[in-house]
């Protein structure tokens, strides 16, 4: 045989018998929003299972200054990958592959790819060495990617088909959704209070993913400073000043502390923040000031007590039992 | 036999000939004035309204649907199926496709949606439609626009509309053109028209306009005159 027929032969052996991870087809439900998944980094079992290992293994962080610590280190999976340390407040990986802005003050805006480009290079600030000196990983990555080179951005691709896969879609209210079964009374009527002006959660918090995925001056403070400036850390627009990104709900009663810098412990507590605690500024929301009210509590929801404790019940049946303790949403190690 | 055919096929051909040609890509362009004034975002302060409140925009998001092109002196009416979602901060330029050229003396559409499309799910699930969701328990469907803005030190507003009650119907008799390969039919929008006429809406006495359908439908009232044709 010819040495170029050899060549192409061998060629095309070759790439027949390169590996090639099979798709993963994410289950979403249809009253979600469609899904986006970059072409370039379409969803595949090796992917997702490589970006689950960084996600969990400590050797992610070898060489820069968070040394011995994973994403997991401050994201627990039944905390709906969040943390109950105080202080700044996590926000919490759930659902994020809707999401276009990440953290607090939306440093950065883009898609999954682009804020594990910035955990990878600007977090974890890590040179990759302890993943490079791994031979399984080295196969992973071949596996996941068609090649055994260990970059940033591949790491950051496969964290985010791992972050795509973070998907809470089985809380009561998704069953209730589904007719699959009924909100006691009391979610029920937490539901209503949450979806009317009574509430007005939901044009913040809107459904299904319990989030606007935007920014919002919610009248926790009168003066911005510091950590409080918001998103106007980002844009410079006084407009900004003191607005956050509205965060998920669900599962938020595991999520304690709240709001961006942890004061709230319960959720008694943040429900009473929109009750009577509501600061007004030049910012503060639109949504958050009615007109018409007691003279003085334009800012104010006056809810009744029932009220209150009926909305704190709405918000603990989207906790999705499934997600907290899915095995394969788990540590591998 | 043959003889026939060919007749026919002519026939067909001088038919499709004599019928008016498509412009091939006709855009609606939007445009945002407030009384006379460039709609500016985040602008305290910067516009006022027939009751004296003066305020700045935060937020305009809306529908139109239902677009209808109505040619001069009569003949079958150019419609345009699908809804349109405007974000105010965003594109403001949508393809509407080939349209037949020629003059045309009215356009009528919907600021919302039309009531077979105001259904719970019967828009696709793009993110913007999802946010702009009307809950189930106040009657499902849409939001048909979120104006939303501050006034004063510290209030804000946000005039909302939903439920087909508060279906906004728009006819401008105005005579334009379609031609060439492509054009563009330009729509001025001033939003502020929804404080004014007929009903003065204050601001201090009223600033939300969700779940309440009697101020909703005066609101959509005043809107009917929101709209203008802008010559090219």
């Amino acid at each position: 045989m010819a040495p170029r027929r050899v060549l192409s032969a061998l060629v095309l052996f070759a790439a027949a018998c390169a590996p090639t991870s099979a798709e993963y087809e994410l289950e979403v439900p249809k009253y979600f929003p469609l899904l986006s998944v970059p072409r370039e980094n379409p969803l595949t079992v090796d992917g997702i299972e490589l970006g689950r290992r960084l996600y969990y293994d400590p050797k992610l962080s070898i060489g820069g200054p968070l040394e011995g610590q994973s994403c997991s280190s401050c994201h627990s999976q039944s905390l709906s990958f969040g943390s109950a340390a105080t202080g700044t407040s996590v926000l919490p990986h759930v659902n994020l592959a809707w999401s276009t802005v990440f953290l607090w003050n939306g440093k950065i805006e883009g898609t999954l790819e682009d804020i594990m480009r910035f955990e990878v290079n600007d977090f974890f600030k890590t040179d990759l060495r302890g993943i490079k000196d791994d031979p399984d990983y080295a196969a992973r990555f071949e596996k996941a990617f068609g090649s055994k080179d260990i970059t940033p951005d591949a790491a950051a691709r496969a964290l985010a088909q791992w972050f795509r896969r973070l998907t809470s879609t089985n809380s009561k209210y998704d069953r209730f959704l589904r007719k699959e079964e009924a909100l006691s009374e009391a979610e029920q009527r937490g539901l209503t209070l949450f979806e009317t002006e009574r509430g007005d959660c939901f044009h913040c918090h809107a459904t299904p993913l319990f989030t606007d995925d935007d920014f919002h001056n919610i009248g926790l403070e009168v003066a911005f400073e510091g950590e409080h400036q918001g998103r106007y850390a980002v844009t410079n627009k006084a407009a900004d000043l003191g607005a956050f990104k509205t965060p998920t709900l669900r599962n938020v009663a595991l999520t304690a502390p709240y709001m961006h810098d942890g004061r709230f412990q319960t959720l008694e507590q943040v429900v009473e923040h929109y009750n009577s605690g509501v600061h007004g500024s030049a910012t503060l929301d639109p949504i958050m000031s009615k007109a018409g009210k007691t003279p003085g509590a334009e800012l104010a929801l006056e809810l009744t007590s029932q009220e209150k404790a009926d909305l704190v019940a709405f918000l603990k049946a989207l906790t999705d039992d499934t997600f907290l303790t899915d095995p394969a949403l788990a540590s591998p190690f | 036999m043959p003889r026939r055919l060919l007749a026919a096929a002519c026939l067909v051909a001088l038919a499709s000939a004599c019928a008016p040609p498509d412009v091939d890509a006709v855009t609606l362009t939007l445009v945002h004035e407030l009384n006379g004034k460039a709609l500016t975002f985040d602008a305290p302060g910067s516009y006022t309204n027939a009751a004296g409140n003066t305020y700045g925009v935060t937020r305009l998001q809306y529908y139109l649907h239902g677009l209808t092109f109505f040619p001069v002196g009569g003949g079958p009416e150019v419609v345009v199926k699908d809804p349109i979602y405007v974000d105010g901060r965003k594109e403001l330029s949508f393809p509407l496709g080939a349209l037949p050229a020629g003059e045309y003396e009215k356009l009528t559409f919907v600021l919302g949606l039309l009531p077979e499309q105001n259904k719970t799910g019967a828009l696709t699930n793009t993110t913007e439609n999802v946010q702009m969701a009307w809950p189930d328990s106040m009657g499902g469907g849409y939001h048909f626009i979120k104006f939303e803005g501050r006034y004063g030190a510290d209030k804000g507003f946000a005039i909302h509309l939903g439920n087909d009650e508060a279906l906004t119907k728009l006819e401008l008799t105005k005579r334009f053109k379609l031609e060439g390969k492509a054009d563009t039919v330009t729509l001025v929008f001033n939003p502020d028209e929804g404080f004014g006429t007929p009903t003065v809406f204050d601001l201090e006495v009223l600033n939300y306009t969700m779940g309440n359908m009697p101020e909703m439908k005066k609101v959509s009232a005043n809107l009917m005159d929101a709209f203008t044709l802008r010559e090219p």
